[in-house]
């Protein structure tokens, strides 16, 4: 395949394995329930 | 000592490969050498060329050098534009009932050239099955539905066009890629 002269080096170390990428994204974040206060107890 | 890597991403380029069977499954093969893409395991070059010496001109030695190298044409080959690669399919129309046309992700050490790159280690991304057409095929090859399936095992997008149907040109034109240099 033509892709023309060299113009740089460089070496790359993949984090993530490349063969096995995750095909999707995990999709949108649950979103929290809200936090219920609790009641305070009077002593 | 090791080496710090300059980069932690591998790059991206297009390919296009002829689709080879062996043992009635399909894989990819490269345009210019023998070698089949394994599923699952990444391509690693090797420099295929040999050097010429007067003193035994009839015994060509190998390169010596791990690939790619700079001053060399070795490694494995992708291009930033896919219409760079396109023109190849030229050799394969008529000849081959499918190519694939696909994005790579190259790694290790990468040579950047003008038009593209030419890596240590590749595998696919994305690919795009081209059937020829009935035309091409004669009644001992695959039908497309089990090309499909089979580049299927590689665990990337695989989608089946059409080469002279509507949807090629519509996907090229979509992509940035003039359809004339496509169609034979």
């Amino acid at each position: 395949m033509e892709i023309g002269k060299p113009e740089r080096k460089y070496t790359i170390e993949p984090i993530q394995d490349p063969v096995r990428r995750p095909k999707e994204s995990p999709g949108p974040k649950r979103e929290r329930e809200p936090v219920r206060r609790r009641e305070r107890v009077r002593p | 000592m090791t080496v710090a890597p300059d980069y932690l991403e591998p790059v991206e380029g297009w390919r296009l490969w002829k689709v080879v069977e062996q043992d009635r499954r399909s894989f990819l093969g490269s345009l210019f050498y023998g070698g089949t893409w394994n599923y699952l395991v990444p391509l690693s070059a090797a420099c295929e060329h040999r050097r010429f010496s007067l003193r035994t001109p009839w015994r060509r030695r190998p390169s010596g050098h791990p690939a790619p190298e700079e001053g060399c044409t070795c490694g494995i080959h992708a291009a930033f534009d896919p219409s760079d690669v396109l023109p190849y399919l030229d050799r394969f129309a008529g000849h081959r009932p499918y190519c694939a046309l696909g994005r790579v992700a190259l790694w290790g050490d990468v040579v950047e050239c003008q038009r593209g790159f030419r890596a240590q280690y590749a595998y696919p991304t994305r690919l795009y099955v081209l059937d020829f057409g009935q035309r091409s095929r004669s009644r001992f090859d695959l039908p497309p539905e089990t090309v499909v399936q089979d580049l299927d095992s590689y665990e990337v997008p695989v989608e089946a066009l059409a080469v002279g149907d509507d949807d090629l040109p519509e996907w090229l034109t979509g992509n940035g890629i003039r359809p004339d240099t496509v169609v034979p």
